[in-house]
């Protein structure tokens, strides 16, 4: 009697999951292989480039030489002012969305997300509209071109982060702590800046770190947007790999890159934890409606930038995709059926784009699909070390930029032993390392969530360890893995960083056909850049929709 | 006549619908100390929340010293409030917990310190000044809680269930302590329970609320003694509520009630005696003595009794029909 209950309660050790040793090798064995052929290999030979004494620039020209340094120095001031200007929009859409009820608030809260689930050359075609429709390349407001153009769609992108992880958190704190401060003699303001921001210093300082890296990290928005002087690491990575082919430079900044990543990943890890954790007792007070008309102007204020930031340069996008000689139509879609409208710019009709990108999104889904799930069995079923190996492991491609893996994949997967340089599968197997990280963040969490009990009474009650997983585990497993596919599907749509040094001038994705437009003169290829906008807009809109309704609780937020 | 003091009137809100606070009249005199009393839902939190000004009402005023501060903001109001978690600030010492309302105040550095030491003194937490928040035990923090809420002198101090998260035997100790150091400072108070034992032990009058409405205000003897409703007096706890023949719905009060272990004379009542002829049910033992269940031609009631009786006994419940009180139902 003693024996079987000490036997049921044991956690971890082989007790859960699939029996089968082929089941089990395969859950550790293949997510092992993937992550070393196609993330060690890859970054292991970015490094023996770009450290090697072999290139034209060393280590030391990063620091002396004039060009790379303002190249460094750019990356990291836009990206610091970016995340100051976009803490400036959120935290009072935060505070008015954790404190108030009010009509159309569900609206604003979803609103507010939807940039940060588009791709970033989604982001960058509608500031590119935006500057269309108001006129702004040229007189007293230019954004054409300007470091103004990046830091507005940093912040578009990004509002998104603050606004969630910080109002989130701010949900969370007891409001009789603010009623406190008010009934001692504190003003709104005092609150605020007295017992409200102090409190919120762990979300504040790990929103402002995640929004630092993607702004430090940017790719597509830069390239999109930025004129010569606005070169970041990321796209000068691009410009001496694709365009002057200098492998050893480029390998130099990714080296960099990584470095730098790691350094402030590590940085953000050290800061939040000096900075606290999430006070455990927390009592929840309900939203309350502004009851005073002072009250209701100052929710309407809070809201007003970030509602007009995120609203205005989508639905320029939406308008200059509809926008033809004259007037408005249809003109701009109809085209990209034709070859010769965007013969300039792309060797195929830029409707082909549509259909690379679908189909591979699809094996780039499955890919991640296959890997992640299993690596997220081999995390919840698998022995300890290994699970904490995994974990962290899968990580790390989230924290490479999508830029150094694709370079990665360039220089690292172009020769024996491993030549596919000229297979397609190249740009599907990036994709998918970009998903995976999310595929295990998804899965994990849902798996993990299983009460241990209902195993153990699914047991009891005289089911097989095989039984139990089918009937017990599995259920939740599909749909976190049907949610974990369509998150993946929208990841694989809008990925611009790593395709941009795969894709083979015949075989463009959306976003990779979109640039190619852009960077030509002319309003027809414009227009045309601006249609596939749209379409990529609306097919990752689909994918993040599902996501949404399928996905489990207690998973990854945002 | 000004009242010196707290002047409620017609004060009403509602939630979404809801009617919380039903149209409230109160005087609090200054200096006095009340208790409102009611269970959860029935507004005295509400009643609170709108007085300090975190709640604006729908309709009604609020009046201090003949002054209307309904539209005063509530940092603007000079009150005092304190909550049942406490809500000490996380990220500030104890003495900065305690200082805060006094810089509100833009008090001088050197008068705050002097006040804060001063405030520590008055609580008991002499020396503890630089403790953090987190370190302290429920009945510290408590303390400092009264400590903050009391030292920029509020006018009124408000406390909000103050002892609810503290167990038992911690929670008797502070009512009787906080009650004898509110009437030292001789601040004006308001407090909401929903215990009657502490509403007695503190207030010197006592307001019973149900369904946002005033049941009842009176000192705690006097409700205690005579309740009036039927309502009130389940509330305070009274056990034995019957139906007499020619007096109708009536209280019987434990100090009107009790036990003779030897069966009435023929084993039937004797209302000129009043003897009632009664039937062991059950005991529970409680605070050194049985709390005993009897059945009896009024129906079953409780009786506090000093030894254990078999279950099945005949005993006698003698009452006082000199301390009964009518109730209405």
């Amino acid at each position: 009697m003693g024996e079987g209950r000490a036997a049921l309660g044991t956690r971890g050790v082989m007790a859960r999951g699939p029996r089968s040793r082929v089941a089990r090798f395969a859950m550790v064995g293949v997510p092992l292989a993937f992550f070393a052929v196609f993330f060690a290999y890859p970054i292991a030979t970015i490094l023996d480039r770009g450290l090697g004494r072999r290139g034209r620039h060393n280590v030391v020209d990063l620091l002396t030489d004039g060009q790379l340094r303002s190249v460094l120095w750019f990356t990291l001031w836009q990206a610091l002012v970016s995340t100051l200007l976009t803490l400036a929009v959120g935290l009072p859409a935060a505070r008015a969305l954790a404190r108030y009820r009010f009509t159309g608030k569900a609206f604003v809260r979803a609103l507010v997300v939807v940039p940060f689930a588009l791709p970033t050359v989604v982001i960058g075609s509608a500031i590119n509209a935006l500057i269309d429709r108001f006129g702004l390349d040229d007189g007293p407001v230019r954004l054409y071109h300007t470091t103004w153009a990046i830091l507005l769609a940093h912040v578009i992108f990004n509002v998104a982060v603050i606004v969630r992880v910080v109002g989130g958190y701010w949900t969370l704190l007891d409001q009789r702590v603010d009623e406190s401060a008010q009934m001692l003699g504190a003003s709104n303001w005092r609150v605020f800046v007295e017992i409200d921001l102090p409190r919120l210093r762990p979300a504040i300082t790990a929103a402002c770190a995640i929004v630092f890296l993607f702004c430090f990290t940017s790719f597509g928005v830069i390239l999109l947007l930025g004129g010569p002087r606005q070169a970041t690491i990321e796209s000068e990575i691009w410009r001496y790999a694709v365009q002057r082919t200098d492998f050893h430079t480029a390998a130099l900044l990714s080296a960099f890159q990584l470095a730098a990543v790691i350094a402030m990943v590590a940085a953000a890890t050290l800061l939040e934890r000096r900075v606290g954790r999430l006070a455990g007792r927390s009592r929840v007070a309900a939203p309350r409606r502004p009851s005073t008309a002072r009250e209701r102007v100052g929710v309407a204020a809070a809201l007003a930038p970030t509602v007009a930031l995120v609203a205005l340069p989508l639905a320029s996008l939406v308008e200059r995709s509809l926008v033809v000689r004259g007037g408005h139509g249809f003109d701009n879609y109809r085209a990209l059926g034709s070859r010769d409208r965007a013969s300039s710019s792309l060797l195929v009709p830029p409707i082909e784009a549509v259909r690379n990108s679908l189909v591979t999104a699809v094996v780039a889904t499955l890919i991640g699909l296959v890997v992640g799930g299993l690596a997220a069995g081999a995390i919840v079923y698998g022995r300890r070390a290994v699970a904490r190996a995994l974990d962290i492991g899968l990580m790390l491609p989230l924290g490479t930029s999508a830029v150094t893996l694709g370079f990665g994949f360039l220089i690292a997967l172009d020769d024996p032993p491993l030549d596919l340089r000229t297979s397609w599968m190249l740009i599907p197997l990036a994709q998918a390392l970009v998903a995976i990280p999310f595929v295990v963040r998804i899965v994990v969490p849902a798996l993990r969530a299983i009460d241990d009990r209902l195993r153990d009474a699914a047991t009891v009650l005289g089911a097989s360890p095989q039984r139990v997983w089918r009937h017990v585990d599995w259920p939740v497993a599909a749909r976190a893995a049907s949610a974990a596919a369509a998150f993946a599907f929208a990841i694989s749509l809008g990925e611009f960083g790593a395709t941009s040094f795969l894709a083979r001038p015949d075989a463009p994705t959306i976003p990779i056909a979109m640039f190619r437009l852009l960077s030509q003169p002319g309003a027809a290829l414009r227009g045309m850049a601006m249609a596939l906008a749209v379409i990529l807009a609306a097919l990752v809109m689909l994918a993040t929709l599902v996501v949404e309704r399928i996905r489990p609780r207690s998973s990854v937020s945002l | 006549m000004t009242v010196q003091g707290l002047q409620v009137r017609g004060l009403s809100v509602s939630y979404d619908g809801t009617v919380a606070l039903d149209g409230v009249d109160l005087d609090v005199e200054g200096g006095e100390i009340i208790s409102l009393l009611g269970p959860s839902g029935c507004g005295k939190s509400t009643l609170l929340r709108a007085v300090a000004g975190l709640l604006r009402p729908d309709a009604g005023t609020v009046r201090w010293i003949g002054r209307d501060v309904t539209g005063t903001e509530p940092h603007a109001r000079g009150f005092g409030l304190m909550f049942q978690d406490h809500a000490l600030f996380p990220h500030r010492s104890v003495g900065e917990n305690i200082e805060f309302g006094l810089r509100m105040q833009h008090q001088s550095p050197e008068q705050r310190r002097r006040r804060v030491a001063e405030m520590l003194d008055l609580v008991g937490l002499d020396a503890m000044g630089d403790r953090a928040i987190g370190t302290l035990s429920g009945g510290e923090a408590q303390r400092v809680a009264l400590a903050r809420s009391l030292a920029p002198s509020p006018q009124l101090l408000m406390l909000d269930e103050p002892f609810g998260s503290l167990d038992r035997g911690l929670r008797e100790r502070l009512t009787t302590e906080v009650g004898e150091l509110l009437r030292r400072v001789g601040v004006t108070a308001v407090h909401v329970t929903h215990d009657q034992d502490e509403a007695f032990a503190i207030a010197d009058r006592v307001v019973v609320m149900r369904r946002g409405q005033i049941e009842r205000i009176d000192t705690p003897l006097d409700i205690w003694r005579d309740p009036h409703t039927e309502f009130v007096a389940r509330f305070l706890g009274h056990d034995n509520i019957v139906d007499l023949p020619g007096r109708g719905r009536t209280l019987i009060r434990s100090d009107a009630i009790r036990i003779d272990e030897s069966p009435p004379r023929d084993g039937v009542d004797d209302m000129s005696a009043g003897a009632l002829a009664a039937t062991v049910l059950a005991q529970r033992f409680h605070g050194g003595r049985y709390l005993t269940r009897v059945a009896t031609s009024l129906g079953e009631l409780v009786v506090d009794h000093a030894r254990a009786i078999d279950r099945g006994a005949v005993v006698s419940v003698i009452i006082d029909f000199g301390l009964l009180v009518p109730v209405s139902s």
